[in-house]
């Protein structure tokens, strides 16, 4: 792939966001995204973990799997190298900040099912991208979701004391808004095609 | 607990995707079109039911530091050995499924139950438990494809319902709309639940 | 029976032991299945594949393979596999198989061009992972035929193809993209556009 490294980075976060572009890594962004902290913790822990698994994922996709033929193994190996690698964001977050740990409760072991780092991971693949490439669309993507949970985040908090019909509190608002700024979004697409 | 109970919770009661807002990733990938929405359900609740059934098997050996990973593995394994039956036996089928592929092995819903339900009681309820939410998942996708493709389309699987004259909004092709057609639905039940609840 | 006051599975070592244990046998399960299977998916793919060429061609088929070796021949350059298509020692054209990036996935088509390398006259999607109901319309029918007699090249330059919304005009180098879908139209125009280039050095054709 020729583009520039940086600007597949830059793309990640802005013109093709994993989650409101492409639409993956919606679950703990709808739940957890109800306080500013957790939102900023558990955005910080998916960067975390999307940043190493994709490179690590490189590799292996590079030097496993395609020398010994068994592509075919792909989604398994990825998918078990983000759930380890998820296991110990855990545990250091667990060390760290028991905090945060019981406030993201059953969402961080979720991470692992988070379709966004399965789904950049795959993408590295597709796109063929080189090790610098495949590690800053990791990071970028990362930063992407991060801003994502983060702005929704910040829109709930803010209208948290607006009236709301009793049927939309929570997941309905936060489903409206996030097709709000998904629609936004769209208006990114086509100034920098990464794919 | 008796089946019938634990099926209604998973499918109604706690329904996946409106009550515990899980699988909504594939919930706007494959509404686009009713077709898509039924073959990702029978994916779903195939690999719930088996995968909930196995991990409820092994639940007193997983060790608690790993279960992330061994979950992750056997939901995977699952997904993918269906995928490659399908691409050998049912090649048709297969081609309507493979992009699902990835998609089925991180559905939220599959991983949730485990942990949920699986972990904690006996292989046959836990295999009634996946397939309730399955199916409750299932009828969720069918209920807001049911108007994308409508409205989208003028079609319904497939067929041509609403004729030349109907000007096909764009926008229930696109998946913002399946943001604003499930918080619509969340509305639709949530709301008279929730009086029913502050009263 | 006397057990010791640490069971089996309190040892240190046990979550790795059995993570090792149940990953060998579901990655065994998978890698049976695969290689059980692996042989039939594989013939049923060139199966078609074959298929496809000939009706890329015309040629009608009664016995698949003995036709495919009587009007078709494979070539190999570089990593770049063709076919040749003759009928009575006349070159009927040059099918290329191509692949190349889509929107969620790898697109494997097939490209026809006539003799002289001037024009397209075929498009055949032979596997392609794009949005089902939206990406996944290439395989449509009305999609591909769009690529049937295309110029591609005009007093000695290479024109290059251009899509435009659906219901649109689509003669000259318009080709109609799929409403909601530009990302993966605009994929198997590029496929095309970068194939031919290719050729076009490949066979040091002097085109502009």
């Amino acid at each position: 792939m020729e583009l520039n490294a940086f600007i597949i980075f830059i793309a990640a976060i802005f013109t093709s966001n994993i989650l409101l572009t492409n639409f993956l890594g919606m679950c703990s962004f709808l739940s957890v995204s109800r306080e500013v902290e957790s939102s900023l913790g558990l955005g910080l822990a998916v960067f975390f973990v999307l940043t190493f698994t994709t490179a690590i994922n490189y590799l292996v996709y590079h030097f496993i799997l395609i020398p010994l033929n068994i592509i075919f193994l792909q989604y398994i190996i990825f998918i078990i190298i983000i759930a380890a690698f998820v296991q110990l964001t855990e545990m250091v977050i667990e060390r760290f900040s028991p905090v945060l740990y019981y406030t993201l409760g059953i969402f961080l072991p979720l991470i692992t099912v988070n379709c966004a780092i399965l789904g950049v991971s795959l993408f590295m693949v597709i796109r063929q991208y080189d090790f610098l490439q495949s590690v800053l669309f990791g990071a970028g993507s990362g930063i992407g979701w991060l801003l994502a949970i983060l702005a929704l985040a910040g829109i709930r908090q803010r209208v948290r004391y607006n009236f709301v019909p009793i049927g939309l509190q929570r997941a309905g608002l936060s489903l409206i808004i996030t097709g709000l700024m998904a629609l936004g979004f769209i208006g990114f697409s086509g100034i920098v095609v990464i794919q | 607990m008796i089946k019938k109970e634990i099926f209604v919770t998973s499918a109604i009661t706690e329904n996946s995707v409106w009550k515990q807002i899980l699988g909504i990733c594939s919930a706007l990938a494959v509404t686009n079109l009713m077709l898509n929405s039924l073959v990702m359900g029978l994916g779903v609740i195939f690999t719930l039911a088996l995968s909930g059934f196995t991990i409820s098997l092994l639940r007193k050996f997983i060790p608690k530091r790993i279960r992330m990973m061994i979950q992750t593995l056997i939901i995977a394994s699952y997904v993918i050995i269906v995928d490659i039956f399908l691409k050998a036996y049912f090649p048709e089928i297969s081609k309507a499924l493979g992009p699902y592929v990835g998609l089925i092995i991180t559905n939220c819903i599959i991983m949730g139950r485990a942990e949920a339900f699986a972990g904690k009681n006996d292989p046959l309820d836990s295999m009634i438990d996946g397939i309730g939410a399955g199916v409750g998942y299932t009828m969720v996708l069918l209920l807001i494809s049911f108007f994308r493709e409508l409205f989208g389309f003028g079609t319904l699987f497939g067929f041509q319902v609403l004729g030349e004259w109907w000007p096909k909004w764009s926008i229930m092709v696109m998946a913002p709309s399946a943001f604003f057609m499930l918080a619509l639905l969340i509305w639709v039940i949530e709301g008279p639940l929730a009086k029913k609840r502050v009263n | 029976m006397e057990k010791g006051n640490r069971n089996f599975s309190d040892r240190r070592f046990y979550p790795v032991f059995f993570m090792i244990i149940i990953s060998i046998f579901f990655i065994g399960l998978l890698a049976t299945f695969y290689y059980f299977t692996y042989e039939k998916i594989e013939n049923y793919r060139i199966t078609n594949k074959k298929r496809d060429i000939l009706d890329l061609f015309s040629i009608p088929i009664s016995d698949l393979n003995s036709d495919f070796d009587d009007y078709i021949k494979e070539k190999r350059v570089n990593d770049q596999v063709y076919y040749i298509a003759t009928r009575d020692s006349v070159i009927l054209g040059y099918c290329y198989e191509i692949n190349g990036e889509g929107l969620w996935g790898t697109i494997k088509a097939l490209l026809v061009f006539d003799p002289e390398f001037k024009s397209l006259q075929g498009l055949e999607i032979l596997e392609q992972n794009e949005t089902p109901g939206l990406g996944g319309r290439i395989t449509e029918k009305w999609f591909k035929d769009q690529f049937k007699d295309r110029d591609l090249v005009k007093n000695n330059k290479i024109i290059s193809l251009q899509l435009v919304p659906e219901g649109e005009d689509n003669t000259g180098n318009k080709i109609n993209q799929i409403t909601g879908a530009t990302s993966s139209s605009r994929a198997v125009v590029r496929l095309i556009d970068k194939e031919f280039a290719k050729i076009v050095q490949q066979r040091d054709l002097n085109y502009d």
